[in-house]
């Protein structure tokens, strides 16, 4: 039990290679590298709620028939493609789009045949410089989460938004719905990890739902990695999945983005990984790897440090309970990134005053 | 039932249970008596430059067995007599001339310290008919209680606000540390024979060196296999205390050496009255990971304090309690990249009891929870909401085997789990 208690995170770790994949009598899904979770699954229809602008799934059923695939969280322009197994493209028309950010297509399944669709948004290997936001910690001010959704909307050109755990206060079902709901009004996809307060019921609820805690993909010559930082470690199995997004990363922006800090920069309060030796060998391996930006909430303020020469970024404003006398209140990070300068930018928006 | 109903029953229980055993105790239990050494039954003295003294109205002599170096303290029978001092209750239920209860008995007390006294501390004692030392250490618990809570609620009145963040989690640590404790207390004190475990080095050794190996497994870092080397030399109030650890199968190793000034208990050639002590404790500590190229740099500053229970109750005897406090800054450099500062919350508490009674020996057990989140055990990791907070847990044994030399077992559970065993060998130190 103890041995089981040191790998706290492991189990999250191992469920993540079972998410994008369903499968029910006479029809398999299947999306690549589990970019998306398959929320539902049924005969002639399947629905998945994205974790990356780009995905690639592949549907098999044992009819001919057509099929409604729904992809929820996509970033509004996205565009689908029939991938046939020469490689030859073929554009597929929105059915229906009743939100920015909900899209329906119907492809047709010849029985016994795998049939592949590319979702990608028309800008994805564009290196001019694009905007996206980050925020973390919401936690019981869900009611108040427009406030911060409005302020974020007068930013049009933000691509989508990160977000560094906490959504919830104890990652219930019916909180995590909630949390959709209030976030499908934005007009842009938001791709999260999860926070310690997503454990309070079912530690994997938030993976069937939201996807891989533990992710990466690339769009517009930055890296983005999520790591599943909310027992206060990382997987021992992630530390081999992230040698190898540091490497498909070191050529261009990286950032990395995890709930606990590995280091609290009050390190008398150590709101941060429970050893310091293994943030430590974190951080070591983030610098080496190439790491611009690494950004962390769970501490309800906000923070810029270096962490292993890293820039770092806490930002924890999303609502729930603030620390006072900071002089922060509720906040959420507009970052701007410039690929073929290879730098970030980064601002903190306020949404309400301290 | 409600929490509040569910405790006032079982108080009842307990104190049904403790009154049973109160009528139970006129009957003297004779056949305890003759298992008992002398120094069991008067069980409490005090040391004054090796002479004994009175205490407590009771006539004390100190007799030294020539043959097994064994310290002996008998008692006269003028009411001086182990567990009928302080009011009469001592390890329970004896009466006049009797000291020792059943084993029947016995085991209902300890079971009481269990259950309930999990959650009403010191309901071994009550069981017992000690009402005086299980009050005391319910009243402890409460103590622990509201101090946990005032460092909770401090907490989330600051949002952990950095400005305040050491006095609220020191608050915090320290009354989970009172919350606990007691029940320990509880459990040794009705647990033992009277007299307690052992005795403590009231004279402490000016010179101690140890050698042992160290298996540390951990989910992240390769090493398994460590050295781990030690001295420690006291001169006066001052202790010097160096300690190496070494992985013998990774590049990875920990140096360190304290300094401390003890202001009050053992010294080398000096007398105390008991093991209890208060000191100060400075040091400086490099980790070396090489494998990972970093190092932890890292210099402290604490003050300690341990207390012998037997100056609290006379069933406690040879247990203590010890905490300190303290803080650290240091700097984390990574080979190459970067140097930044940081800084550690140090607190930790114990409870742990002395063992063996003869003259030269020496020898010590202790259970503690140890704050750091560096070094190789650092922090708990634990399931739901609330892991990386916690610091570790602790267990550390020493036993004197034959003259100076003696053992070491320790182990640790945080992030990772550190067990192993030293030789110890002692120079000076004497009961």
């Amino acid at each position: 039990m103890l041995l089981g208690c040191m790998n706290v995170a492991q189990e999250r770790a191992r469920f993540d290679t079972t998410v994008g994949q369903a499968s029910i009598e006479g029809a398999t899904v299947e999306v690549e590298e589990g970019r998306a979770s398959v929320r539902s699954l049924e005969q002639g229809r399947v629905e998945v709620w994205a974790q990356a602008p780009t995905l690639t799934l592949h549907l098999t059923a044992s009819q001919t028939g057509v099929w409604e695939v729904v992809a929820r969280n996509m970033v509004s322009d996205v565009e689908a493609f029939q991938v046939t197994d020469t490689g030859q493209e073929g554009p597929l028309e929105v059915q229906s789009n009743p939100l920015p950010t909900v899209f329906t297509w119907n492809v047709t399944a010849v029985a016994g045949e795998r049939v592949t669709l590319r979702l990608e948004p028309p800008d994805a290997v564009d290196r001019g410089s694009w905007q996206f936001v980050m925020y973390a910690d919401v936690q019981d001010r869900i009611d108040d989460v427009q406030d911060i959704y409005e302020t974020m909307q007068t930013f049009p050109d933000v691509r989508f938004g990160l977000i560094s755990g906490d959504l919830t206060e104890e990652g219930s079902r019916s909180q995590l719905e909630r949390f959709q709901r209030e976030m499908e009004t934005l007009p842009f996809p938001c791709y999260a990890t999860l926070g310690n307060h997503e454990l309070g019921v079912d530690e994997h609820l938030f993976q069937r739902l939201y996807g891989r805690v533990n992710a990466s993909f690339g769009y517009r010559g930055v890296r983005f990695t999520l790591l599943d930082s909310a027992s206060a470690t990382i997987a021992p199995q992630v530390h081999g999945w992230l040698d190898g997004w540091l490497d498909e990363g070191r050529d261009g922006l990286h950032l990395v983005m995890m709930h606990i800090p590995p280091l609290d920069p009050v390190g008398f309060r150590n709101g941060a990984f429970a050893s310091r030796s293994e943030a430590n060998a974190l951080l070591a391996k983030l610098a080496r790897g190439g790491v611009d930006m690494t950004v962390y909430g769970h501490v309800h303020s906000y923070y810029t440090f270096t962490n292993a020469g890293i820039e770092a970024f806490i930002s924890g404003g999303g609502g729930a309970i603030p620390q006072r006398q900071d002089g922060v209140g509720r906040h959420f990070l507009l970052v701007e990134a410039y690929p073929d300068q290879e730098r970030f930018t980064t601002s903190m928006i306020r949404v309400e005053p301290p | 039932m409600k929490p509040m109903r569910r405790a006032v029953c079982w108080m009842a229980v307990v104190w049904m249970v403790g009154h049973s055993v109160s009528v139970e105790a006129q009957e003297p239990i004779l056949e305890s008596q003759s298992a008992l050494s002398d120094s069991e039954l008067c069980g409490e003295e005090e040391h004054d430059g090796g002479q004994s003294r009175e205490r407590d109205g009771g006539q004390h002599k100190e007799e030294r067995d020539e043959e097994d170096g064994r310290l002996d303290v008998g008692c006269s029978a003028e009411g001086g007599d182990k567990g009928q001092d302080e009011g009469g209750e001592g390890k329970g239920d004896e009466g006049e001339g009797s000291e020792e209860p059943s084993v029947g008995r016995r085991t209902l007390n300890v079971v009481a310290s269990v259950v309930p006294g999990v959650v009403v501390h010191g309901a071994g004692h009550m069981a017992a008919g000690d009402w005086e030392t299980g009050t005391l250490l319910l009243a402890a618990e409460g103590a622990g209680l509201a101090m946990a809570v005032g460092g909770i609620a401090g907490l989330a009145v600051t949002g952990a606000s950095s400005d305040l963040i050491v006095p609220f989690a020191w608050l915090l640590i320290e009354g989970a540390g009172l919350l606990l404790v007691p029940a320990l207390a509880d459990l040794y004190g009705v647990a033992t024979p009277a007299g307690g475990t052992g005795l403590p080095q009231v004279e402490a050794p000016w010179l101690r060196a140890e050698l042992g190996y160290r298996y540390i497994y951990s989910p992240i870092f390769a090493y398994r296999n460590f050295t781990v080397a030690a001295a420690q030399w006291r001169w006066r109030g001052l202790r010097i205390e160096p300690e190496a650890w070494v992985a013998t199968d990774d590049d990875n190793n920990r140096l360190r050496v304290m300094a401390a000034w003890r202001f009050v208990g053992p010294r080398p050639g000096q007398r105390a009255t008991d093991g209890s002590f208060v000191e100060i404790e400075g040091g400086y500590t490099r980790h070396r990971y090489g494998t990972e190229r970093f190092s932890e740099n890292t210099g402290e500053f604490s003050g300690a304090g341990r207390l012998d229970l037997g100056r609290v109750a006379t069933s406690l005897q040879g247990s203590f309690v010890e905490t300190s406090l303290g803080l650290a800054m240091g700097a984390y450099t990574y080979d190459g990249i970067a140097t930044e500062s940081t800084e550690l919350l140090l607190a930790r508490f114990a409870f742990g009891f002395y063992t063996g009674h003869s003259r030269d020996g020496w020898g010590e057990t202790s259970v503690y929870y140890d704050h750091r989140h560096d070094g190789y055990a650092a922090g708990l990791k634990i399931p739901g909401l609330g892991s990386g907070n916690a610091g570790h847990f602790g267990l550390q044994s020493t036993s004197a085997l034959w003259e100076g030399l003696g053992l070491r077992f320790h182990a640790e559970s945080g992030s990772s789990h550190v067990v192993g065993v030293s030789m110890l060998y002692q120079l000076g130190g004497e009961r």
